[in-house]
Order: structure tokens, then C-alpha cells, then sequence
């Protein structure tokens, strides 16, 4: 249920955004952060993030192994990147569904996946983008989000977001002897997101689509180039 | 995730289900074959020769974890992702008795198994009951009023935890990747001659159902949980009686659409199959130490929240359904006073010619039967006295009520109503 939903979700942002032909899009308020260091303290969310194998038929088959390193080396990354731009990095690591402990966290968490799911949605230029979201991005999470700045000592949360799918050698060749026919069957795609909210109002204040048939979070120096993608165009 | 529109979802789904009817079915209605096949492996265990798994897939042994780098981890990686949200889900009872007694259950039943099957009771009126990959076993609340001892709680648990131990999921992964491989070829040749457009569709549609299981899955499940529940000391005849009770209440269902022009209710023998089968395969693993069936256990534990799972089963309107699922709750007779009560309650609402009257009947009788119904009865009583031309019958009834609940959320509108009347 929870993963064809993904899978569905993912189908319909890949032919919005290639029909766009972008890679990435940002929606921002014009927020900036704050020159002073103890007032942009980031939380940076373990990543939600699954790399698949797409086989000739369709279906996405996840990897275990590859996401997990996957989510490691974007977290790494994360932190690498916050320390160069003298961005405090509060770790997020400990909070997720599978450890949360009290409801009122638990609750902005699974607020935000809502929020994420509905901007990819309705935000981007295509079918589902609704009409008053056309020349506006105004989504917030609502203040509640101050029980994460107290709790946790930040201003801002950072999620990121991402499915990744590989083709496998079938796929490929399904797709090669298609386009010899000149039919064009879609490979392994990205798809992700990442979203800056700003605790005191729990406003989302940047969010950066990333749509896109190549790119790889196999190894820690591909990842480098995919988070560079995700976070085009970060608040300075 | 999870905003998709319900639209969409919902043709998704319909999509997987062709799919899944137009290729998948491949199963034998007439065989024994996979509902025998745990009783046979059991009795091959020692004989040199085993019948082949289907999907390489053997059983999972106590403790076991798919390897790291396998097409298991990764099913288990996204069945951990859907236990997080099912153990935060608002919906879960979170009770500790009844969460306590189900899970007392659930070892008794998987024995070594007891610490790798985690059980989840969702408030979700209607009987269903479901496993994933990484031993999430789901209850919806709805189950528990349509079994009359633990023997039948037992049975779906068996039945489940036979999904879990023969990795059900994953020869439905591999299946499925198999199939629509083969079939990916067919989708080209079809977009090479000029029919192209389904491709993307069919994409879609083949991203659903990896948990949803095959016929024979279900048969075998079906074997293991009755070979399960023998083995753990229960009476095995009561998973055919529990199907029974089932099928009563889809028939009081279908004789009511039938009143009703519905060209999809066909009827169709696969329940009828199912409980037939099942006795007869209670016949064969019975011992003389299986005879447990649990029923005071059972009510202890359950009785202490029923009154609150009929409540949102009343709430569904379902009234045909609801009256013979009541029937055959007051003939098993636990808490007489609670079921009157939710008679009368469901007459009151149906409020068809004659229904204020039996609803007057039924709560009257909650009075005097054995039990206790819920304290708002008179609040109800006072309703059906109004429709019935009854108004001094009525004032009467709602003084007891405010005498009976006195710090009631409505007292003040109560007595308001009192004052003005």
C-alpha cells in the first residue's frame, strides 16, 4: 500500500517534471537566513531516502544496502557542506518515526511528509498543480514546529527526500531494442526533495524539487553531485 | 507518503487488480495440494525426499534475517518503513491488557517464532487480518467481534503467521518481477505495432500489490494455521466454525443486496470452499491433546473493549450485517444487557416503520438481561418515547439519564430540553 503509493507518486512527478524539462526547480518566500550564527542553527532530518532496482517489467524492486550507504553519504555530505557555509548542524539522526518518543514530534514529522508529498504535487507546473499555488508558494507546518527548536535547539529543519531507481540489464535491453522500434520506454529516474523549514513559524521557506532520468547515490562521489542538485539555489 | 487523491489510488488499485486477476490466477479450485502441503512437509521433515519450494524460498528460521545484500532485505527495508508508521498510527489500540492477550497468542501459536512477530491491533471495523514481510502482523478491531473463543483467534493468527514463516512476500516479489519481465516484451510488441500509450499505465499499475497474496498463498497460510493451532493445543475444528460465522454475515449482506437490483454480487463458493476444506483438515491434524478452546480466556479479554468495537460497527450503517452479527453474538450470550442495547441502537437509526418500536423492545430487555449496556441508554430510550408520541415517557427518560450521568458532556442541553418542554 505505502510503497505503490511512492511508486505512483513518483510516476506522475517524472512525467510533470521531464514534460517541464527541468532538473531542478526552486519554490522559495525570499526568506534569508539570519547573519548571526546562533540564530541559523539547521537540524538536518536522517534522510528518507530508497534506491531501487527498476526491472524490464516495471516493477521497483528496493535495495537495502544500497540505500542505506546511500543515506549515510548524505548525511555526510550534509554535514560537510553546513560546516564550509558556517552553518551550526544540529544532529537530527535520532529523530524518525522508528525512535520518536513523544507524540507532539511524531506528529510534526508525519505532518511534513504530508506537506513534502502535497508541494511535489500541487506546487510544480503540470495537471495536479493547483491554481492558487500558480504565482504563490506560501505552505507551513504551523508554529507547533517551536517544540522542535526547544527540544532540539535549532531554527531551522532540513528534509530531504529522495527515490532513486537503477535500470537493470533487462530493462536496458527492453528499452534498446524499444527505441529501435521507436518507442521510448522510461529507465531509472531521481526524484527528490529537499525542504527548509523555519521553526519559529513552521513555515516552509525553500523547497527544491529534483526531478531527473540520471544521477547516482551509489557511491559517496556521485552523492556529492546529487546533493549539489538538491540544494541549488539554499538560502544564503 | 501518503497524499495521492483517493481517484487516482483507487484506479491504480483497479488496475492491479485486472493485472493481478488477468495473470496471476493461475490456482486449481479442486486440489488440496496447497492447503496440504504444510501437514506434508511436516510429515516429509524426516524422509529423504522434500517437495521443492517454490521461489528457492525456504522457511525462515526463529531469529533469521535476510542477508544484507539480498531482494529480501530490501522488501523487509520497506516493510520496516510501513511498521514505523503502523506503530505510530493513530488508529492503533494501544490498550496493554488486550495488546498483552494477543500477543500471549501469538507465542503460544509461533513458539519459536513468539520474538520475531510483531502484532498491531488497528481500530478498523471489519474482520481482516494481515502479515508483511518483517513480521508486522495486523488485527483490525473489527476481527475480534467475529470470533466466539481464542481457538478462532487462533486460527487467523496461525493463518498469518504460516505467511510469515513460508516468506509468502517475497515468492510474491520474485513472482511478480517474473511475470511482468515476461510481460514487459509482450508490452513492447504491442507499443512496436502502434498500440503504444499503456505503457506508462501499466507501469503504474505494476508498482502495487507486492503484499497481497496468491491464491495458493492463502491455501497454504490456511494449512499452516490449522497445523499451527493443533500443534499449540487448540481445538482445530474452530477455524472452519469461525468461517462459518463469517459467511452467515456475508449472506445476510448478499440476501439484502439481492432485495436490491446489484449486478456485481454474484455469489461465488470460495468461502463456502474454505470452511468445507478446513474441517476437513481439522479431521487430520487433530490429536487427543488438541482441545483448547479458550472461551472464557477469550471474553476476558476482549468484553472490557467490545462495547466500543460495536460502536464502530453501528456506525457504518451496515444494518444488515450488524443484526446478524449481533444474532450470532447473543446466541454465543456474553453481556446480553451491551448487545440489546446496540439492537436497540441500531433500530433507532435504521428508523424504518416498526424500528422505534423493537428499538424500544431491545433497550427495555438491556434493562433486565445480564450485563451492563453502555449508561446513555436512556438518552436513547428518550429519542424513540419522542418518535413514538410518548413525551411524559421521554421527560422520564432523560431525568434517569441525567441521574445516571450527571457530568455528561450534553447535561446542560439535557436539562435545558427539560425545562423548556
Amino acid at each position: 500500500m505505502l510503497a505503490s503509493r511512492i511508486g505512483l507518486m513518483k510516476v506522475l512527478v517524472v512525467v510533470t517534471a521531464i514534460l517541464a524539462g527541468c532538473v531542478t526547480t526552486t519554490q522559495q518566500t525570499g526568506h534569508t537566513l539570519p547573519k548571526d550564527e546562533g540564530a541559523r542553527r539547521i537540524i538536518v532530518l536522517p534522510p528518507d531516502v530508497e534506491l531501487s532496482i527498476l526491472h524490464a517489467g516495471g516493477v521497483e524492486e528496493p535495495n537495502a544496502e544500497w540505500t542505506r550507504n546511500a543515506r549515510k553519504h548524505i548525511a555526510d555530505d550534509l554535514a560537510e557542506r553546513f560546516r564550509r557555509m558556517n552553518v551550526a548542524l544540529v544532529n537530527g539522526d535520532r529523530i524518525a518515526l522508528e525512535s520518536a518518543g513523544d507524540s507532539s514530534e511524531l506528529q510534526l514529522l508525519k505532518l511534513h511528509e504530508v506537506v513534502g508529498a502535497s508541494i511535489l504535487n500541487h506546487q510544480y507546473q503540470g495537471p495536479r498543480q493547483l491554481p492558487t499555488k500558480v504565482n504563490s508558494f506560501d505552505w507551513s507546518l504551523g508554529p507547533e514546529t517551536r517544540h522542535l527548536a526547544t527540544k532540539h535547539g535549532g531554527d531551522y529543519a532540513l528534509f530531504v527526500f529522495v527515490r532513486d531507481s537503477y535500470s537493470s540489464d533487462a530493462r536496458i535491453a527492453t528499452m534498446i531494442i524499444a527505441a529501435a522500434f521507436g518507442v521510448g520506454i522510461q529507465g531509472g529516474t531521481q526524484i527528490g526533495y529537499a525542504s527548509l523549514v523555519d521553526l519559529r513559524s513552521g513555515d516552509v521557506v525553500w523547497f527544491n524539487l529534483l526531478a531527473r532520468a540520471t544521477g547516482d547515490l551509489r557511491t559517496a562521489e556521485a552523492v556529492q553531485e546529487t546533493v549539489n542538485l538538491l540544494l541549488a539555489n539554499f538560502p544564503q | 507518503m501518503t497524499t495521492i487523491s483517493a481517484a487516482f489510488s483507487r484506479t491504480a488499485a483497479a488496475f492491479a487488480l485486472v493485472l493481478a486477476a488477468g495473470m496471476l490466477t493461475t490456482c486449481k479450485t479442486d486440489n488440496l495440494g496447497a492447503y496440504d502441503a504444510p501437514l506434508a512437509n511436516r510429515q516429509n521433515a524426516d524422509a529423504a525426499e522434500s517437495p521443492p519450494l517454490p521461489y528457492r524460498t525456504g522457511d525462515l528460521k526463529p531469529n533469521e534475517r535476510p542477508a544484507p545484500d539480498s531482494d529480501e532485505a530490501g522488501l523487509w527495508f520497506i516493510a520496516d518503513r510501513a511498521e514505523s508508521q503502523i506503530r505510530t498510527s493513530g488508529n492503533r489500540i494501544t490498550d496493554p491488557k488486550i495488546n498483552a492477550y494477543l500477543k500471549n497468542v501469538v507465542c503460544r501459536i509461533a513458539g519459536p517464532h513468539c520474538k520475531d512477530i510483531r502484532v498491531y491491533l488497528l481500530r478498523v471495523p471489519a474482520s481482516n487480518a494481515s502479515m508483511s514481510p518483517n513480521g508486522t502482523m495486523q488485527i483490525w478491531s473489527g476481527f475480534l467481534l467475529r470470533f466466539r473463543n481464542e481457538a478462532q483467534l487462533a486460527s487467523v493468527i496461525g493463518h498469518e503467521a504460516g505467511h510469515y514463516l513460508r516468506r509468502h512476500s517475497l515468492q510474491r516479489m520474485r513472482n511478480i518481477i517474473e511475470q511482468t519481465n515476461t510481460f514487459s516484451f509482450l508490452q513492447f510488441a504491442l507499443a512496436g505495432v502502434g498500440a503504444g500509450a499503456g505503457i506508462g499505465i501499466l507501469d503504474v499499475a505494476m508498482t502495487g500489490g507486492i503484499f497481497a497474496f496468491s491464491r495458493d498463498n492463502e491455501r497454504e497460510a490456511d494449512g499452516y494455521g490449522i497445523l499451527l493451532m493443533s500443534e499449540a493445543g487448540y481445538d482445530p475444528r474452530e477455524a472452519s466454525k469461525m468461517w462459518k460465522q463469517v459467511l452467515r454475515e456475508e449472506k445476510a449482506h448478499k440476501d439484502a443486496e439481492s432485495r436490491r437490483p446489484e449486478p456485481f454480487s454474484s455469489t461465488h463458493p470460495a468461502g463456502e470452499e474454505r470452511a468445507e476444506i478446513l474441517a476437513r483438515l481439522a479431521t487430520r491434524v487433530m490429536t487427543r491433546t488438541s482441545t483448547d478452546v479458550g472461551r472464557d480466556r477469550f471474553l476476558e479479554a476482549v468484553l472490557p473493549i467490545r462495547g466500543g468495537l460495536l460502536r464502530d460497527e453501528l456506525h457504518r450503517r451496515q444494518f444488515d450485517t450488524f443484526a446478524e452479527l449481533l444474532d450470532m453474538l447473543m446466541e454465543d450470550g456474553a453481556n446480553m444487557a451491551e448487545l440489546h442495547y446496540f439492537k436497540g441502537e441500531l433500530h433507532r437509526l435504521r428508523g424504518k416503520k416498526d424500528d422505534a418500536k423493537i428499538a424500544l423492545d431491545a433497550y427495555n430487555a438491556a434493562k433486565t438481561a445480564e450485563g451492563s449496556a453502555p449508561k446513555d441508554i436512556d438518552r436513547s430510550m428518550a429519542l424513540v418515547y419522542r418518535r413514538l408520541g410518548r413525551p411524559d415517557d421521554a421527560r422520564a427518560a432523560l431525568r434517569r439519564y441525567l441521574e445516571a450521568n450527571p457530568d455528561a458532556s450534553d447535561a446542560a442541553i439535557v436539562r435545558q430540553m427539560l425545562e423548556g418542554s
